[in-house]
């Protein structure tokens, strides 16, 4: 459930205050669950703010003033990562993260950046605090002998900058106990737990790694005598079931812990360790399956030994590399001819171990192996041959191992499964576009993209819950393509508000049942080579209406189709309110297999109308596509998007074909050039054939045609100052006319012309030869 | 007779002095296979003082049995199978060599590759300069050097066929014609008609000018003997011999097949038949090269005085000065005076710390009556963190530290930094830190040693910079051809290679991270077979190497080991150089046999002791600095005026650009900011390379581009100069910092000022005059702080200042 809360419903502007907001940063970034909180919104345009959306459920909004707005966090909401969206009146902002904590939450004190000035804290606190370049952050805790005391960063998963924490904790004499930089489970953000040696202060530091970066960069330090381990295990188990597991890494020992988990598989759910009435800021991960545990009995370091999974498949193996060099093997029963898919979760759940997978069938040949196919993480497709055992070897990459190590593998039949995404439309953006805004009256529209899993077929997609007056325009996917265009229109009086929804695509066919839901794949911070530091998934689509765009957009329909190797002037119209003139930049949402659009096409200021190129390859499917043209103006300083409806495209065969015969002429000369035309339809009237390809100072008037014509005969004149040498891109152009609008074709490609040298008589060319041989 | 005639002789040179010690004959034994064989002999003689003498032409020769061999002109030729000796009489002395001759019924056939291409390399056909350079020379290729002879043969015998030899009429073939210079030849003439190299050749080309049978002997080993001359007086002469030992056992003659060579004609030339003539006092490194060996010979040249005293009141504290003292004796030359205590405490503190002392420091010194005080002050400055900041600055370098835009980031160069550090702070024993480096595996951010394979990537380049840093070898040349100048051939450049290919790197989840490990496969080809080429130690065996095994764990084992003789005696050079301003090997990382130690036995020393130390290289740092020779003045006397290489007196060098800025910020209590590091941190602490400010680059900061030792530079130049007279860095922090200012407040006198300028900034007090003249600018003035701080600015301008001497 979501709480959405939409305020200044009444204060209907009348003109746009502004359009696109832009939130960059929420502060404070987090707050404490079961308590009210104010958060500020930074960034711009952000005025005519209507609704923070929160995606999930447990923050309720209670009250939104301009760039702020209250907070009710409920004593149940889900610790850590939350989605925040804000609805301006004239659009939908980026998608932010804000962390639920367990903790109250104080501020940070400067100066603190001297050990002599830590800042003293207590202890199950969450410190906010600024830091990054050479800025070093100290805080004083004090803890009894034998207490638990474990620290936690919050930085790069704020996805704001690259703040690339280091902490550590020492004695006020300078012994350090324990730091920590990097670490597998949280990657770049910190965490560490110790057991205080004495009754005592100690000092707690927190600065960049590097000291370098941004300098002023938010982050939150969880303190307090909360349960960090590090792994679980085991790192997973079936759907609905009571699960004991362990929890290894934390300085005061390993602790059980029994959890009911999910009715539904989940790929990656978090479990928050507990301990004497204190839970971990953040989880450790496990999956959810749909089937049994096997867990490893050591020893189970050779093949002889490997652990049995009884039963029938799908299973997964569960086990732990304990130590550098260790392997650990698994047997099951597989089928011949049924095909298999076997999966490491190693990393992919925060565990160290970069797997390395082997299979081996009984006699111990290797079937199947991989190491790094899912990430670091193992995975490979494999048939058994025979009825028999099969044998599942797992180690480390690097030979490395400890009780943290933990993986899990599954063994699974491959099953169809179904992915919907919006990609991305500007690089280095994921934020881009990945919502639906449709102004009143007008529309939107979108590429989407659906990634089949073992099966293919045609898909239909859904959007549950669509206010009726926002209506999607979708055709059934084919199964030649993974993307088409989908276009939203909203009614003039449809009110300004939003959802969010659950967009799925199900399988046409319904004797081979699949389907998928929407996934936004969301990255922060850019790193080197166009990496991201850190990445986050939200599975909701959010759809809105906002203000009225000034502007329309249409196609013009062509009523002729495009042929294969032809091309087609699209022709886009737009319907201005008066008083606006802006540009307006026009893109083809989607291209139809085999065809390519023109890109960077814009309706100049005050014009009405631009064309879009399309140009179909030879071998374009012959069939009819569904098109949209998305065009975007600036407008109170901010992008407002429109679309066209979808209209239709068709390719059809050329009329006509043809193929060039090669000429030879010599520079001054001028000779006949024909082209042989192969008549395919009958078109009315004459067609004008220009023969193209043709160097400088070589020139051939157009010449006409008609539907009975065998040939194109050109008269090509050379320049007696041309060169010698051979062209060989001769084709020609064709524009056949039917409904009165042009079918442009390109036919006959690959002609050749020579301009060679001219003969000379024999008499002379004897005696040239006679002294050329001196 | 023979005697009265040595004692003459000995008059006329002037080592009359001096007993005869030894009597060697070179080479200690003569074995002759087949009728062509022969051998040459050289005698010298060795006197008690060192001095050496040819007596090849004066000592009485003969063969035991006149049946076996006969000698003619100092060169002995076989008769008859069977086994004798050669009697030498000289002095008195006399020593015997035994001689076998074997298969002297036998004529040894020509062969192309033991004949033939050493003909080449003798007349300089296959050189760099002439057909051996890449592209060859006037349409004409040879391998260098001849390290390609299937190549070669080819070549010759069937590129432009019937064009470089005529097998119908050899002696008109091209190849003698353009060697005799008898037709347009760019080289001109390179050999006589009837000399050897001619007859050679001439020998091949009437034999149908055949291509060897794989079972051709290769070269094993090449001889130069003596290895050892010390000459007396301009013009004295000394033949040499080499010989050449074959896979085969067989040895030969191939004194008129080497090329040699002098590095140094100032103090001995060599001819190109092997006689080292005397010239002016010095050393010299006299080397033969043949086939891909190239070995040298010592030669010393000393006046003819033989009235020279070693100093008897020069001691030696340790096994270094006595090592240093016995070259020295050689050269007859006198080490300097012993520096004082001030400046011996600014050259430790400058040496072993990188900072200057303060003026109380060197009060609290010069005045200790305590003996041994200047041991204690090293041992002292041996445990200060700033010991380690310098050394792991050194490492840096040498591990190019240096982040690369996406390619090595900077958190990766400062994990590598701290590695390094951590390691060196804690005293790990350098062979350890070596074989982690070159056997680390994992992510380059959580084992920074990793990095050692991420800052290269190259095989190849990875098989040099190991070399290089390790061993102080630079192998580079023999990627392409085998070494010139060094014992280095392809096969040994790409065996060694071989210990590499087998690196595996991948990203890791941080886009700032690389992962290393072992592949478990991928080979080197060497580029002329392009055959696989196993793992081989440079100059060492080939182990061993199971298939499961870490190259490189292999590698390290040996790199880092007592096994490999060139990793101490490089590391001990290393610190060595750093203390005395020059290797005993110079430059550090270009050890070859063409350029070889100026103190062989101290460089021994130094290695064994490292090693005896377990690689713990402050033992060694100890030592050094307590040696008479560490502490000598820079003064020289007038025998060590002129030598620079045996470490007769004291360097005196520009501090390196880093320790310069630290000291000019100690002294004028200035600051400077260096990126990720705090305000005030010093500039020896910059942890990536690739940091630098316009003072460092100046002064000649080493950019870690390379591993080559010349990266750091410290020759003066003038944007040196104008940056410390009209840059920023020195007025402006001789009056932001205050000194002056602080120093006037606190109530001293100008006068005290003075003293404590001259403390702060040179370690010692004003001279009087220096005191008088300074006093005149300070009469009848207001407001001396200005005076005092164009004092100061004139001090950190001064020679005295940004050199350590």
């Amino acid at each position: 459930m979501r709480r959405i809360i939409a305020l200044g419903l009444f204060a209907m502007a009348t003109t746009a205050l502004a359009t696109a907001p832009q939130l960059s940063s929420i502060s404070p970034p987090g707050a404490q669950r079961g308590t009210e909180v104010e958060i500020r919104f930074n960034g711009e345009r952000l005025d005519d703010t209507k609704e923070v959306i929160f995606y999930g459920s447990g923050i309720e909004v209670l009250e939104l003033q301009t760039n702020k707005a209250r907070l009710k966090i409920a004593p149940d909401c889900r610790l850590g990562e939350h989605h925040v969206r804000l609805r301006a009146a004239s659009g939908i902002s980026d998608l932010r993260l804000f962390y639920v904590g367990p903790f109250a939450s104080t501020n940070e004190t400067e100066p603190n950046n001297e050990l002599a000035k830590a800042q003293p804290i207590p202890l199950n606190v969450t410190v906010q605090g600024r830091s990054g370049g050479e800025d070093i952050d100290y805080y004083q805790i004090s803890a009894k002998k034998g207490q638990p005391i474990a620290l936690e960063v919050e930085a790069i998963r704020l996805g704001r900058a690259l703040f690339d924490p280091f902490i550590s904790i020492q004695t006020k004499d300078g012994k350090v106990l324990g730091s920590s930089d990097d670490t597998a489970l949280l990657v770049q953000d910190a965490a560490l737990s110790i057991v205080a040696p004495e009754d005592g202060d100690y000092i707690v530091q927190v600065r960049d790694s590097t000291y370098t970066g941004p300098g002023d960069t938010a982050y939150r330090l969880h303190v307090g005598n909360f349960p960090r381990p590090v792994a679980v295990y085991p790192a997973g188990g079936r759907a609905g079931q009571k699960l004991k597991v362990q929890f290894i890494g934390d300085a005061a020992g390993e602790f059980a812990q029994e959890v009911k988990l999910p009715g539904q598989p989940e790929e990656k759910f978090g479990l928050f360790a507990e301990r004497s009435g204190q839970i971990a800021p953040s989880p450790n991960w496990i999956r959810v399956s749909a089937f049994d545990n096997a867990m490893e009995k050591e020893p189970n370091d050779e093949k002889d030994k490997a652990t049995e999974a009884n039963g029938d498949l799908p299973v997964a193996l569960n086990g732990i590399i304990e130590k550098s060099g260790d392997e650990d093997w698994f047997r099951f029963k597989g089928k011949k001819d049924q095909a298999l898919e076997v999966n490491v979760y190693g990393r992919r759940l925060r565990s160290p171990i970069d797997s390395v997978l082997v299979i081996a069938d009984e006699k111990g040949n290797t079937v199947g192996q991989n190491d790094d196919t899912a990430g670091p993480d193992s995975s490979l497709k494999f048939t058994p041959s025979k009825d028999g055992y099969y044998f599942v070897k797992v180690g480390d990459h690097l030979k490395k191992g400890g009780p943290d190590y933990v993986y899990r593998v599954e063994v699974v039949l491959p099953t169809p499964s179904l992915a919907v995404s919006i990609p991305q439309v500007a690089r280095y953006d994921s934020q881009n576009r990945q919502w639906i805004a449709v102004p009143r009256g007008n529309r939107f529209g979108t590429l989407i993209r659906a990634s089949r899993n073992n099966f293919s077929g045609g898909l239909e997609f859904s959007l549950k819950g669509l206010p009726e007056d926002i209506k999607m325009h979708a055709e059934a996917m084919s199964s030649r393509v993974d993307s088409m265009p989908l276009v939203f229109e909203a009614a003039a009086d449809a009110p300004l508000s939003g959802k969010l929804l659950e967009l799925t695509a199900a399988s046409a066919d319904s004797s081979k049942p699949a389907s998928g839901s929407f996934r936004h794949q969301m990255e922060f911070i850019n790193g080197p080579n166009n990496t991201f530091y850190y990445q986050t998934r939200a599975d909701k689509l959010y759809v809105a209406v906002v203000e009225a765009a000034p502007f329309k957009i249409e196609i013009d329909e062509p009523k002729v189709p495009l042929v294969q190797g032809g091309s087609m002037n699209l022709k886009v119209k737009a319907i201005r309110d008066s008083g606006f003139d802006e540009p307006i930049n026009l893109k083809m949402i989607w291209n139809p297999p085999g065809v390519s659009s023109s890109s960077d096409i814009t309706i100049a200021k005050g014009a009405n109308d631009a064309v879009c190129t399309l140009n179909a390859a030879g071998n374009a499917e012959l069939r009819k596509w569904k098109i949209a043209v998305i065009g975007w103006a600036t407008v109170n300083g901010g992008s407002v998007y429109v679309s066209t409806p979808l209209n239709s495209l068709e390719i059809a065969e050329p009329y006509v074909s043809g193929k060039i015969e090669t000429v030879s002429i010599s520079p001054g000369q001028s000779a006949k050039l024909v082209c042989k035309l192969d008549q395919k339809k009958s078109f009315e009237g004459k067609a004008t054939v220009k023969l193209m390809g043709l160097p400088d100072k070589i020139t051939a008037p157009d010449v006409q045609i008609t539907k009975d014509d065998k040939e194109a005969s050109f008269t090509v004149n050379v320049d007696p100052k041309c060169n010698n040498g051979s062209h060989k891109n001769l084709f020609c152009y064709i524009e056949v006319v039917e409904h009165e609008q042009p079918i442009p074709h390109n036919i006959a490609s690959g002609g050749v012309l020579r301009v060679v040298p001219p003969k000379k008589p024999a008499e002379e060319k004897k005696v040239a030869s006679a002294q050329g041989g001196k | 007779m023979i005697r009265n005639l040595v004692i003459l002789l000995l008059s006329v040179t002037g080592v009359a002095g001096a007993d005869l010690a030894d009597l060697k004959v070179y080479p200690p034994e003569v074995n002759l296979t087949t009728k062509n064989d022969r051998q040459s002999v050289v005698i010298q003689a060795i006197y008690g003082d060192g001095v050496t003498r040819d007596v090849t032409t004066e000592a009485a020769v003969t063969v035991a049995d006149k049946v076996v061999a006969k000698i003619d002109k100092h060169t002995v030729y076989p008769t008859a199978d069977g086994k004798t000796a050669v009697q030498v009489k000289f002095a008195g002395r006399s020593v015997s060599v035994p001689v076998a001759v074997s298969n002297v019924k036998m004529e040894r056939p020509v062969s192309f590759k033991l004949d033939v291409i050493p003909t080449f390399s003798k007349a300089g056909c296959n050189s760099g300069s002439c057909h051996g350079s890449a592209r060859g020379k006037d349409g004409f290729r040879l391998s260098l050097f001849g390290f390609d002879p299937d190549g070669d043969y080819h070549r010759l015998t069937r590129e432009n066929i019937g064009r470089r030899v005529n097998l119908a009429l050899p002696e008109e073939s091209l190849i003698l014609d353009k060697g005799l210079g008898i037709v347009q030849h760019t080289g001109g003439e390179r050999f006589k008609p009837g000399s050897e190299l001619y007859k050679t050749i001439l020998a091949w080309l009437e034999a149908g000018a055949p291509n060897d049978g794989t079972n051709v002997p290769k070269v094993v080993a090449v001889e130069l003997m003596p290895r050892e001359a010390v000459l007396a007086g301009t013009g004295t002469v000394q033949r040499l011999t080499v010989r050449a030992k074959y896979s085969d056992g067989t040895d030969r003659d191939v004194t008129s097949l080497a090329v040699f060579m002098s590095n140094n004609d100032v103090a001995a030339k060599v001819s190109d038949t092997g006689v080292v003539t005397a010239a002016q006092r010095g050393e010299a490194f006299v080397m033969a090269r043949f086939d891909a060996f190239t070995v040298g010979a010592q030669v010393i040249v000393i006046p003819k005085d033989a009235s020279y005293q070693f100093p008897a009141d020069v001691a030696a504290n340790n096994y270094v000065d006595e090592l240093v003292h016995t070259k020295l004796k050689k050269l007859r030359i006198t080490p300097s005076g012993i520096c004082d205590d001030a400046t011996f405490i600014r050259r430790a503190y400058l040496d072993l710390t990188g900072t200057l002392p303060t003026p109380d420091e060197v009060r609290k010194f010069v005045d200790d009556p305590s003996t041994p005080k200047r041991n204690h002050l090293v041992e002292n400055l041996l445990q200060r963190k700033e010991f380690t900041d310098l050394w792991v600055m050194k490492w840096a370098e040498l591990l190019q530290i240096r982040s690369r835009n996406d390619e090595f980031s900077y958190k990766a160069a400062l994990q590598y930094y701290n590695w390094l550090q951590d390691k060196l702070g804690s005293n790990v024993p350098i062979n350890t830190v070596v074989q982690e480096l070159v056997t680390a595996s994992g992510s380059t951010l959580k084992n920074p040693a990793a990095s050692y394979y991420q800052i290269q990537r190259d095989t190849l380049k990875t098989a040099e910079n190991t070399a290089q840093v390790f061993m102080g070898m630079r192998i580079q040349c023999a990627q392409c051809h085998n070494h010139p100048f060094d014992r280095w051939t392809m096969n040994d450049y790409y065996s060694f290679a071989a210990f590499f290919p087998q690196v595996g790197r991948k990203g890791g989840e941080d886009p700032r991270e690389s992962i290393i490990y072992d592949r478990g496969d991928g080979e080197v080809k060497h580029l002329v077979s392009g055959k696989n080429m196993k793992p081989k130690f440079l100059g060492g065996d080939e182990p061993e190497i199971k298939k499961d095994e870490s190259r490189r764990e292999v590698l390290a084992k040996w790199l880092a080991s007592p096994e490999n003789p060139f990793f101490a005696r490089n590391l001990a050079n290393i610190v060595w150089a750093h203390f005395m301003g020059k290797g005993i090997i110079e430059p550090v990382d270009d050890v070859r046999v063409s350029n070889p130690p100026s103190n062989p036995e101290l460089i021994d020393n130094l290695a064994a002791k490292f090693t005896e130390y377990g690689y713990d290289f402050r033992r060694l740092v100890r030592d050094i600095c307590a040696s008479r020779t560490y502490q000598l003045s820079t003064r020289p006397n007038a025998d060590n005026e002129q030598d620079d290489r045996n470490f007769a007196k004291a360097s005196i060098r520009r501090v390196r650009a880093e320790v310069l800025l630290d000291c000019i910020n100690q002294v004028t209590e200035g600051q400077d900011k260096f990126q990720g590091l705090p305000r005030g941190a010093r500039a020896v602490e910059i942890a990536d390379g690739n940091t630098s400010t316009y003072f460092l680059t100046t002064f000649g900061r080493a950019r870690r581009d390379t591993v080559c030792s010349c990266e750091v530079k410290t020759e003066p130049n003038l944007s040196q100069a104008l940056h410390l007279l009209n840059g920023g860095t020195v007025n402006d922090k001789c009056q932001d910092g205050g000194v002056v200012k602080r120093l006037l407040k606190a109530g001293k006198k100008p006068d005290e000022v003075i003293t404590d300028l001259y403390m702060r900034c040179l370690s010692r007090k004003p001279t009087s005059d220096e005191m008088t003249n300074l006093q005149k600018f300070l009469v009848d003035v207001k407001d001396p702080e200005s005076v005092l701080n164009d004092l100061f600015w004139s001090l950190l301008n001064s020679k005295e200042f940004i050199f350590n001497h």
